[in-house]
């Protein structure tokens, strides 16, 4: 039995990140290995990079086309050596370029500061883009939520079900086969 | 309010102007939750649309964290195999339901 399905709606950015999402899970979840009790700090080792995979999901479906998600994708790509680079550019940050200044002069610098650590990437851009980055940046973050709640809602649907199934026999083995 | 052009010291550097920023933070304040405005010329600061973005973001990071948490443990109190099967039926579920509402 194939478990091929062609969305009707293959660019949309929830259907990408389902698919990148669900498919992180599924390699999660097979790296359980045999281990009936992991210890504590392999169970939150997992918890941390489903946390990861959800943000590396979003990035990737939303793709190279927007500022955030580079620097979402670039951070997670280059995790070790970026700890080293961020130490170094703390040290250069007093002689880094200014980038084009906010003109609007009743803004808050101490606001706009905050929002450029919220927003990945945001540090390098000017104030329009950052914006820009902003508005789409929060709109993904919605699809996330919605998006992680609908996963879970129907993995529980599933266990249920697996559970019926186990008692009407094979359904559960048939499933899982489906996978190779 | 008339269109200011901000000067621009640097030659050949795109001038922002006021109305731009203007725009963008009233497309932001839409965003937000807190302070969305049924009419966009509703005057709200600029200040409190930075400021409550950042705090709309913070909460959604949480959320987002939180759920995904949820699930990480949803998965880890499942045997492999059923959690497996599980995931995998969410998938194909996941994308009958998003067919229907893009």
């Amino acid at each position: 039995m194939t478990t091929q399905i062609i969305p009707s709606n293959p660019d949309s950015i929830k259907t990408r990140f389902t698919y990148s999402f669900v498919r992180a899970l599924k390699k999660l979840n097979k790296s359980r290995g045999a281990s009936v009790s992991p210890s504590m700090k392999e169970t939150y080792r997992r918890y941390h990079m489903i946390r990861v995979a959800s943000y590396a999901s979003m990035a990737s479906a939303v793709g190279s086309k927007r500022a955030w998600s580079r620097a979402v994708l670039w951070k997670i790509r280059n995790r070790t050596s970026h700890r080293a680079l961020k130490k170094k550019s703390r040290i250069h940050a007093l002689t880094r370029t200014k980038v084009r200044e906010n003109p609007r002069s009743d803004l808050n610098f101490h606001q706009e500061n905050d929002l450029r650590k919220l927003v990945p990437g945001g540090e390098g851009m000017d104030f329009c883009r950052l914006l820009n980055e902003t508005a789409h940046y929060i709109k993904c973050l919605r699809t996330q939520a919605t998006t992680i709640v609908v996963v879970w809602a129907v993995v529980v649907v599933g266990v249920i079900v697996g559970r019926i199934g186990d008692g009407c026999g094979g359904w559960v083995e048939m499933s899982v086969t489906c996978d190779k | 309010m008339s269109s200011r052009r901000s000067q621009s010291t640097q030659p050949g550097v795109s001038r922002i102007s006021d109305e731009q920023i203007a725009d963008l933070v009233s497309k932001l304040q839409q965003l937000i939750p807190e302070i969305r405005t049924r009419r966009r010329s509703d005057k709200v600061s600029a200040s409190k649309v930075l400021q409550e973005t950042c705090n709309y973001i913070r909460s959604l990071h949480r959320e987002v964290d939180d759920l995904s948490d949820r699930l990480s443990a949803l998965l880890e109190s499942t045997d492999g195999d059923s959690a497996q099967a599980a995931i995998i039926r969410s998938l194909l579920i996941k994308l009958v339901w998003s067919n229907w509402s893009p």
